[in-house]
């Protein structure tokens, strides 16, 4: 038995043995090696996109990128980045047992006001995702969104509450509880333009000003192109800012201005709410624009969508007289009258079967189309388009630009309603109502520019809220002849229609004259279409113009709906404009044309 | 006294580059993490007393230990019942002992002393080997302590005991058809070794067949897998491995601490990594040839086995061709009991090598 294993274990003795070994041990470690060179030379597909997933999260781990900032035309800031903080749970963190994770979340729901099942859920080690299957959770969030006096408050709080000898990290806290800092957009103004600026809601939302139509300059993805460069920007904002900053024509003062004003006069008035807009009549740009009610960008949780819209070019509304501008516009420019042209009214007129009426149930006589623009005599406006005819009147409304959006620069901007001859829904009597501007809808903004246009010697300009883009410290400038649309009516229109504007302003002086400036305006007082019917009592009052008339510098909108005190724009809406011009003129440095007043005066 | 010439060099530094490294990446794994902070300084401290105790150990004539061999194998077994009895648990498993101020675990040890103790039975039977009694007493030798430390319950350590006395028997000349048998009877006892497996333990190797089961319980190796991946050949660099240093990859000093090699180090680390444990195995079954008996044989091939096996079953973990079983890796992963313990082991290997020629001053 002994003799036969030894002559075996010659045959395989202790050295053959160890030989195997050695080779076995061997092959597994070439395996081994083989397994790791396929491992880092060919990773299986779901590793290569988790590691894509990973890198990604991992860049964006390090901070969220500053917007630019927001400034006036005089580079007052009218938003700026601050910080806000979320507290967070980092689960897969805990290293502690069942029982301590039980006690911890218990604390928590208490300091931090939460559900103690929904925080077991938040805080749970593992959760279902998309599809259904389980994967750890590493990450709940505990408060959203917290200021830095909140932060401090909480940090003390969770110290003292889950205080633990020994076992600090940074700022006190557990190691998987911590504060992430994100940017917040802040408003230094308050409301001020709330709806020019608009919100930034990065979680979604409805587009609103600003914020919204420059948003990939303002995070930094688009850059304004070489041809616009103007050179170096005087503003030391890059350091504050990842994006491009931005340099609105919004005066600050202006656009402060025009909101106290308004806000009185809807208040005075008992009115639902209005616009004003002011122009800069030579470049387009706007100067304010200011709706009430408005809202507080810094709060914006708290209102609704309703209010959040911008109602100066989102909405529109029939303009009522202030519409004549543009038959006069019309009239004039085709040769069709002059100032002194006489007209007979009857106090009503019969259109397409429609009889017109003038406002009040009064008729004038035999007046001038001077006087009967003063007057606000809608006969003789209808008059006007009947003998200028639809092709004539239609072709004018085009050209101020009432058949399409303006294109301003900011999102939201609704369509004028205009029906034109040859459209389904136009009628005769449309010639008779358009001409003081019933039975048509524009937007507050087109009127303004219309208005503009024509203290801008009839040329049409482009609205704007942005006059620089400032990229890495280099300012841009959209060349001013892109915001030239067209010329309207010709340059010698346009000064015999001011002069007929600034003899309505005078004669009604004492709503809408302007101390020591030359002014041009016309009121309008609009009944409000509902159900497809007129109410008397139901209006919006209006007021346009610009001054000073010899040199116009800005055009300004007055629109108030729906005042229950006095109703006519003529009483509500002119003193707006008055009192907004006395205050604006000297900001803007414009020298008194008629300083005779001002001495007369006193 | 032994022959200092024959102190093998190679094996000493390529063991100190191992420890050393070791020490770096459970740095780089806990950085920033509050309560491992002091873990790279421990594992410094063990490494400079593990490399005195291999020192130690190589001064030991190993031929000394055969008197002992029950001795030892009593003291394992202690240790081992012991740790059932007042353990610490830690992660849902009773594996750490209070010894005083120290805390280890006993199942490290247990391995280098059960080694020891088996070694010197079958170095003692050398001629009788080929009988089954042998085969079967030396089997039980080892069952009774795969048991305990099963019990823990650890499931690793308890294979790696198995595998020990696996390739020991080999060496030691077990005859092929009693290892046959042994393997059928294996397969037969398979279906009840199932049975009573705990849950997770079964759940481990099904989602390792299977890894579409849990991705819970896939995450770490899934994680282990991305830094490997995504380390490249170049690696991220020392202390800047997203994965490990985003925390994405758990338990990364210890069992996971060689996809953190991969991610940092790139391929070049790992496999120079893995080119130096190869290496150090190499020169201690090297000890086995040159061992003046079969007890220095037998040592040297039972602690080269368990060096390599833990290699094999981490590593092979770490690249998704091994189950997750709790296997530190050798020399590297965090932890000052398995460190010890390998040094240990090491240095006597030293001492095998060492009195491999006759002692002459006679």
């Amino acid at each position: 038995m002994a003799r036969k294993s030894r002559r075996f274990s010659l045959r395989f003795g202790p050295g053959e043995r160890l030989k195997v070994t050695y080779i076995l041990g061997g092959l597994l470690a070439l395996f081994m090696v083989f397994r790791l060179m396929q491992l880092i030379s060919h990773p299986p597909q779901k590793i290569i996109e988790e590691i894509n997933r990973y890198e990604q999260a991992q860049g964006a781990l390090p901070r969220e990128p500053f917007r630019g900032l927001i400034f006036d035309c005089r580079g007052e800031p009218l938003v700026i980045n601050g910080s806000h903080y979320r507290l967070v749970a980092y689960v897969d963190r805990m290293r502690v047992t069942e029982e301590k994770r039980e006690q911890v979340i218990e604390k928590l729901a208490q300091v931090l006001g939460w559900d103690r099942g929904e925080l077991q859920r938040c805080m749970a080690k593992y959760r279902l995702n998309e599809k259904g299957t389980p994967e750890p959770n590493y990450y709940c969030v505990l408060e959203g969104e917290v200021d830095r006096i909140r932060k401090k408050e909480l940090e003390a709080r969770l110290k003292e509450v889950l205080s633990e000898k020994g076992k600090q990290g940074e700022g006190g806290l557990p190691d998987w509880l911590g504060f992430e800092a994100f940017p917040i957009r802040y408003h230094p103004e308050g409301r001020l333009a709330s709806h020019i600026l608009g919100t930034y809601l990065p979680l979604g939302g409805i587009p609103l000003g600003i914020e919204s139509s420059y948003n990939d300059y303002l995070t930094g993805k688009m850059k304004p192109s070489r041809a616009w460069a103007i050179g170096e920007s005087g503003l030391p904002i890059s350091s504050l800012a990842d994006g491009c900053s931005l340099i609105l024509t919004i005066d600050r003062e202006i656009q402060r201005a025009a909101e106290e004003i308004l806000e009185k006069t809807v208040l005075n008035h008992n009115a639902d709410g209005g616009t004003i807009i002011v122009v800069d009549t030579a470049t387009g740009g706007i100067l304010a624009m200011a709706n009430y009610p408005d809202f507080d960008p810094d709060a914006i949780t708290e209102v609704t969508q309703q209010v959040l819209r911008n109602p100066a070019i989102s909405e529109v509304y029939e303009p009522g007289s202030v519409f004549k501008l543009v038959t006069y516009a019309a009239a004039l420019d085709s040769g069709l009258i002059t100032p002194e042209s006489p007209f007979y009214d009857e106090g009503h007129i019969f259109v397409g079967g429609h009889e017109i009426r003038n406002f009040g149930e009064v008729a004038y006589g035999d007046v001038t189309a001077v006087r009967a623009l003063v007057f606000s005599i809608n006969v003789v406006a209808t008059k006007i388009n009947l003998l200028m005819g639809a092709d004539v009147f239609y072709s004018y409304v085009r050209r101020f630009g009432f058949d399409a959006k303006t294109g301003i620069d900011l999102p939201g901007e609704a369509n004028p309603l205009v029906k034109f001859p040859g459209d389904s829904k136009w009628s005769p009597s449309d010639l008779g109502t358009n001409s003081f501007g019933q039975g048509i809808s524009v937007t507050p903004l087109h009127m303004a520019m219309a208005i503009a246009a024509i203290a801008n010697k009839g040329l049409l300009m482009k609205p704007h809220v942005v006059s620089e883009i400032i990229c890495d410290g280099q300012a841009y400038r959209v060349p001013p002849e892109a915001f030239r649309v067209r010329q309207v009516i010709s340059p010698q229109s346009a000064e015999t229609l001011t002069k007929m504007m600034v003899e309505v302003v005078d004669y009604w002086h004492n709503q809408a004259g302007v101390p020591g400036y030359s002014a041009a305006g016309k009121t309008g007082t609009a009944q409000i279409p509902i159900g497809g019917s007129y109410q008397n009592q139901e209006v919006i009052a209006s007021f346009g113009g610009f001054v000073p008339a010899s040199d116009p510098k800005v055009a300004i909108l007055v629109k108030i709906n729906r005042p229950k005190i006095a109703i006519t724009g003529l009483e509500v809406a002119a003193p707006a404009f008055k009192e907004l011009a006395i205050r604006i003129l000297p900001l803007l440095g414009v020298p008194p044309d008629r300083p005779g007043e001002l001495a007369m005066g006193g | 006294m032994g022959n200092w010439h024959d102190f093998d060099f190679i094996l000493f530094g390529c063991t100190l580059i191992l420890v050393v490294t070791g020490v770096a990446m459970v740095y780089s794994a806990t950085i920033g993490v509050e309560g491992l902070e002091t873990l790279a300084r421990q594992q410094a401290i063990y490494a400079v007393l593990g490399m005195m105790v291999m020192l130690l150990f190589a001064l030991i004539d190993y031929r000394f230990l055969e008197h002992f061999a029950w001795l030892i194998y009593a003291i394992a077994l202690a240790m081992l019942a012991a740790v059932l009895i007042k353990g610490e648990m830690i992660y849902g498993a009773q594996r750490w002992l209070k010894l005083g101020p120290v805390q280890f675990q006993p199942s490290e040890p247990a391995k280098l002393l059960i080694t020891i103790a088996l070694a010197a039975y079958l170095a003692g039977h050398k001629e009788e080997i080929n009988r089954f009694r042998h085969v079967m007493f030396s089997l039980i030798m080892v069952g009774i302590p795969c048991l305990l430390i099963y019990m823990q319950p650890d499931l690793g350590t308890a294979i790696t005991l198995v595998v020990i006395w696996l390739v020991m028997m080999w060496a030691a000349g077990i005859r092929f058809h009693h290892l046959a048998f042994l393997g059928f009877s294996a397969i037969a006892a398979l279906p009840f070794i199932w049975m009573s497996l705990k849950d997770y333990m079964r759940h481990r190797i099904l989602i390792f067949l299977n890894p579409h089961l849990d991705p819970g319980t896939t995450y770490n190796l899934e994680q282990a897998l991305i830094s490997i991946g995504s380390g490249g050949f170049l690696g991220k660099g020392f202390a800047k491995g997203s994965q490990s240093q985003l925390h994405f990859l758990r338990v990364r000093h210890t069992d996971f601490i060689f996809s953190v090699i991969g991610e940092e180090l790139g391929f070049l680390g790992a496999i120079l990594v893995l080119l130096l444990l190869f290496l150090v195995i190499w020169r201690m079954l090297r000890a086995a040839y040159l061992a003046r008996d079969p007890l220095g044989s037998l040592l040297a091939v039972g602690l080269g086995s368990l060096t390599f096996f833990q290699v094999l079953v981490n590593v092979g973990m770490n690249m998704g061709i091994m189950p997750v079983t709790g296997i530190p890796l050798p020399f590297i992963s965090s932890g000052g009991s398995a460190l010890i313990t390998l040094l240990a082991g090491e240095g006597l290997v030293q001492s095998v090598l060492i009195r491999r020629k006759k002692i002459e001053f006679k």
